[in-house]
C-alpha cells in the first residue's frame, strides 16, 4: 500500500499543472502583503469606520500586525483555495482515464479499492500541503513583515480581540479546521473524477458547485438562512472563524475562550459526514464502474 | 497440455447492443492464440473482461485454473498486457513508467534491471526520455516492455503491431515466438493484420459481431486440401462457360472482373490446368489463395 501510494504521490509532483496551485497562492499572499504593507492605514481606517470612534486613539501599526495580515488573507482566500484542490483531486480518476492509463492501473494485481484509497490519499496529502503552504506564507511571512501584536477580528457591530499570546492555538486550530473543509472538496472533486473520463468535467462542476453554493451561503435572504443554508458544505467551511470569536464579559476578552466551540463542532461533523458520503458513493461506483477508456 | 484461459458462455451487453455473445473458448498452455474480428466485433470487450476491466453479463472466465471473479489478484499477477494502445504517462521518461508499473505488481528493479528490460525493446538509449517525445513504434514498444516487466505467464496483446514500422513489426513478430517457444509463454494476440496472425498464431477464434464463427488449429482452419484459386483469363464468361460444360463446373465460387475464383482440391489443379490448356482460353495468370485474410473475409462477408 505504502508502495502504491509513493507511486500516486510521485505521480502528482511530476505534472506541472500540480505547481501552479501553489504558485497561485504564493502570487496572491504576497499581493495582499505588499498592498496592506503600503496601504494597510487607509484598509484599517475602512475596516474601523463602521466601530465608532472606540479605536480612534490605537496606533494604526499595533492593528496592522502579522496576525491581523494572515485572518484578513484566510478570509480571502480560503473560500477560492478549493478551486486549487479541485484542479489535482478532479483528475484524480478521470485524468488516469483520458490519458488511457486506467485500463492499465485496473489491470494489474491491486484491488479497485486500494487503488482508490491511495489515489484519495494522494490528493489529501496535496491538499495538506497547499495548505501548510498556505499557512507558512499567509501566518509565518506575515509575522516576518508585520511582527505581532493582540488581534483584533471585525465582527457585525462588534470587535473581538485578543491578546498576542492568545492567538497562535486559534491558528492551529482554524487551519486543522480548514483541513477539514478542504478534504470534503477534495472528496466532491474525487467522486465526481470516479463518474468522469475527462477531467475537465469533475474540476468545473466542482468549481461551479461551490460558486453557487459560496454565493448562496453569503445571501443575506432570511428565507435561505433556515431552508438551504444549514445543508450547503460551503456554509460550515466558515466555521474556521468560529477560533476567533471569544467570550467577553463586562466588555472585556476572556483569554483562551471560544464562543460557540459546538457550532464548530458539529460544522467540522457535517463536513467529515459529507466527505465521507462523497466518497461513499465514488468507490461504490468505481467499483461497478466498466472500464471503457 | 493444461488450459490456461477457459471461457464459457462469455456475454457482454451494455443496454440493448450485445457487444460479446455466448462466447465459449479454451486456450492451452504455450500456446499463440490468434484472436481475430472486424472492428466492433467484440474483441477488446472481450479482452477487457479477461482483464478484469469489464463485468460481464453472464458467464465465467477461468484463468490458471482459477475463478476471475474470485481471484482477481492471483489472477492479475501472473499476466500482463496491452490493452488497444500503450498509453502511458507522457509526462515521465520511459524508464520512470516502467518502474512504476514493475512496483504496481510488487517488483523493485534497479536502474540496471530496468535498463535491460529496456534494451530488449531497443529502447535504452532513450530511456531518460519523456514518453511525449516517443513516436507511437516507441510507445508500443515501451508497452510491450511494460506488459512483459513482471516476467507474466499470459501475455494479452491488443493489437500489439499498431503503429509499428516494419522493422518493429518483425521485432515483435519474432518476441512473440521467443516469449511462447523458448521462454514456454501463453499468448493471447488480436490483431488485424492477418498476414502477421498467420505467421504467429498456433490457434485462431474468430469473432463477429460478438459471436464465435470459427475456432481451431491454424492448419485445420486454412484447410491447405482444399484450395482457392483465382483465374485471370481474356474472357471469364466464355471460360466459365466452357468449364460449366466439364466436370470443373461445380468448382466454380463466383467471377469477378476479369477474375474467375474456383475452390479445389490441390490435387487437381495440375488437371485443371491441362483442361483449360485443352478448351483453348487465353489465361494470364492462376494464383493460390490460401491466405488467412481470404478465409477471414470469406466468413465475416456472409
Amino acid at each position: 500500500m505504502m508502495s502504491l501510494l509513493r507511486i500516486e504521490i510521485f505521480k502528482i509532483f511530476r505534472k506541472p499543472r500540480t505547481y501552479i496551485a501553489f504558485a497561485v497562492i504564493a502570487l496572491i499572499i504576497i499581493l495582499i502583503q505588499v498592498a496592506l504593507k503600503f496601504g494597510g492605514e487607509e484598509y484599517v481606517g475602512l475596516m474601523l469606520s463602521g466601530m465608532g470612534n472606540s479605536f480612534e486613539d490605537i496606533p494604526t501599526k499595533n492593528i496592522l500586525n502579522g496576525y491581523l495580515v494572515c485572518f484578513i488573507i484566510l478570509n480571502l482566500l480560503l473560500i477560492h483555495v478549493p478551486i486549487l484542490v479541485a484542479l489535482v483531486a478532479g483528475d484524480a480518476v478521470a485524468g488516469e482515464a483520458n490519458m488511457g492509463t486506467l485500463r492499465l492501473l485496473a489491470s494489474k494485481p491491486v484491488s479497485r479499492v486500494q487503488l482508490l484509497i491511495v489515489k484519495f490519499t494522494a490528493s489529501f496529502f496535496y491538499t495538506m500541503l497547499l495548505l501548510i503552504w498556505m499557512a507558512l506564507l499567509a501566518l509565518f511571512l506575515s509575522i516576518v513583515l508585520f511582527g505581532v501584536n493582540w488581534l483584533g477580528v471585525p465582527r457585525e457591530l462588534q470587535f473581538n480581540i485578543m491578546e498576542a499570546d492568545d492567538v497562535m492555538w486559534r491558528y492551529g486550530l482554524a487551519f486543522c479546521f480548514a483541513a477539514i473543509g478542504l478534504t470534503c472538496v477534495a472528496a466532491l472533486a474525487f467522486m465526481l473524477s470516479v463518474f468522469s473520463d475527462n477531467s475537465i468535467g469533475p474540476i468545473v462542476i466542482t468549481v461551479c458547485v461551490i460558486i453557487v453554493f459560496t454565493i448562496l451561503t453569503q445571501m443575506q435572504i432570511p428565507f435561505y438562512d433556515e431552508t438551504i443554508k444549514p445543508y450547503l458544505f460551503t456554509t460550515h467551511m466558515l466555521g474556521w472563524k468560529g477560533f476567533f470569536y471569544v467570550k467577553g464579559v463586562d466588555g472585556e476578552t476572556v483569554k483562551g475562550s471560544i464562543e460557540n466551540l459546538p457550532a464548530i463542532i458539529k460544522s467540522a461533523a457535517i463536513l467529515v459526514g459529507y466527505t465521507a458520503v462523497f466518497l461513499g458513493i465514488g468507490f461504490w461506483y468505481f467499483n461497478r464502474k466498466n472500464i471503457l477508456s | 497440455m493444461s488450459s490456461i484461459i477457459d471461457v464459457r458462455g462469455l456475454t457482454k451487453s451494455f443496454n440493448e447492443i450485445i457487444a460479446v455473445d455466448d462466447l465459449t473458448f479454451m486456450i492451452k498452455e504455450k500456446e499463440v492464440y490468434g484472436f481475430l474480428g472486424q472492428n466492433g466485433a467484440g474483441k477488446s470487450t472481450t479482452i477487457r473482461m479477461l482483464l478484469s476491466l469489464i463485468r460481464p453479463t453472464t458467464g465465467t472466465i477461468r484463468i490458471f485454473g482459477l475463478d476471475l471473479s474470485s481471484h482477481r489478484k492471483e489472477i492479475l499477477k501472473r499476466i500482463g498486457a496491452i490493452i488497444e494502445k500503450p498509453d502511458l504517462y507522457k509526462y515521465l521518461s520511459a524508464i520512470e513508467n516502467l518502474n512504476l508499473f514493475a512496483a504496481m505488481s510488487g517488483l523493485k528493479l534497479n536502474r540496471k534491471q530496468l535498463m535491460e528490460k529496456l534494451e530488449k525493446v531497443g529502447l535504452a538509449e532513450r530511456a531518460d526520455s519523456k514518453i511525449k517525445t516517443y513516436s507511437q513504434g516507441m510507445k508500443q514498444r515501451l508497452g510491450i516492455a511494460v506488459s512483459l516487466v513482471h516476467d507474466p505467464d499470459l501475455i494479452i496483446l491488443d493489437e500489439p503491431m499498431n503503429g509499428l514500422d516494419p522493422q518493429g513489426i518483425a521485432d515483435v513478430r519474432n518476441l512473440i515466438n521467443h516469449l511462447s517457444k523458448d521462454l514456454g509463454k501463453t499468448v493471447f494476440i488480436s490483431s488485424h493484420l492477418l498476414s502477421e496472425m498467420e505467421q504467429v498464431a498456433d490457434s485462431l477464434l474468430i469473432i463477429h459481431k460478438g459471436k464465435k464463427i470459427a475456432e481451431g488449429r491454424m492448419q485445420e482452419l486454412l484447410n491447405p486440401e482444399q484450395t482457392r484459386i483465382e483465374i485471370e483469363a481474356k474472357s471469364v464468361k466464355e471460360l466459365e462457360q466452357q468449364l460449366k460444360q466439364t466436370k470443373w463446373g461445380n468448382k466454380i465460387v463466383s467471377t469477378n472482373g476479369h477474375i474467375l475464383i474456383m475452390q479445389l482440391e490441390k490435387e487437381e489443379i495440375p488437371l485443371l490446368i491441362q483442361q483449360m490448356g485443352e478448351l483453348g482460353s487465353a489465361i494470364y495468370s492462376i494464383q493460390k489463395k490460401n491466405s488467412l485474410e481470404d478465409y477471414f473475409l470469406s466468413l465475416t462477408a456472409k
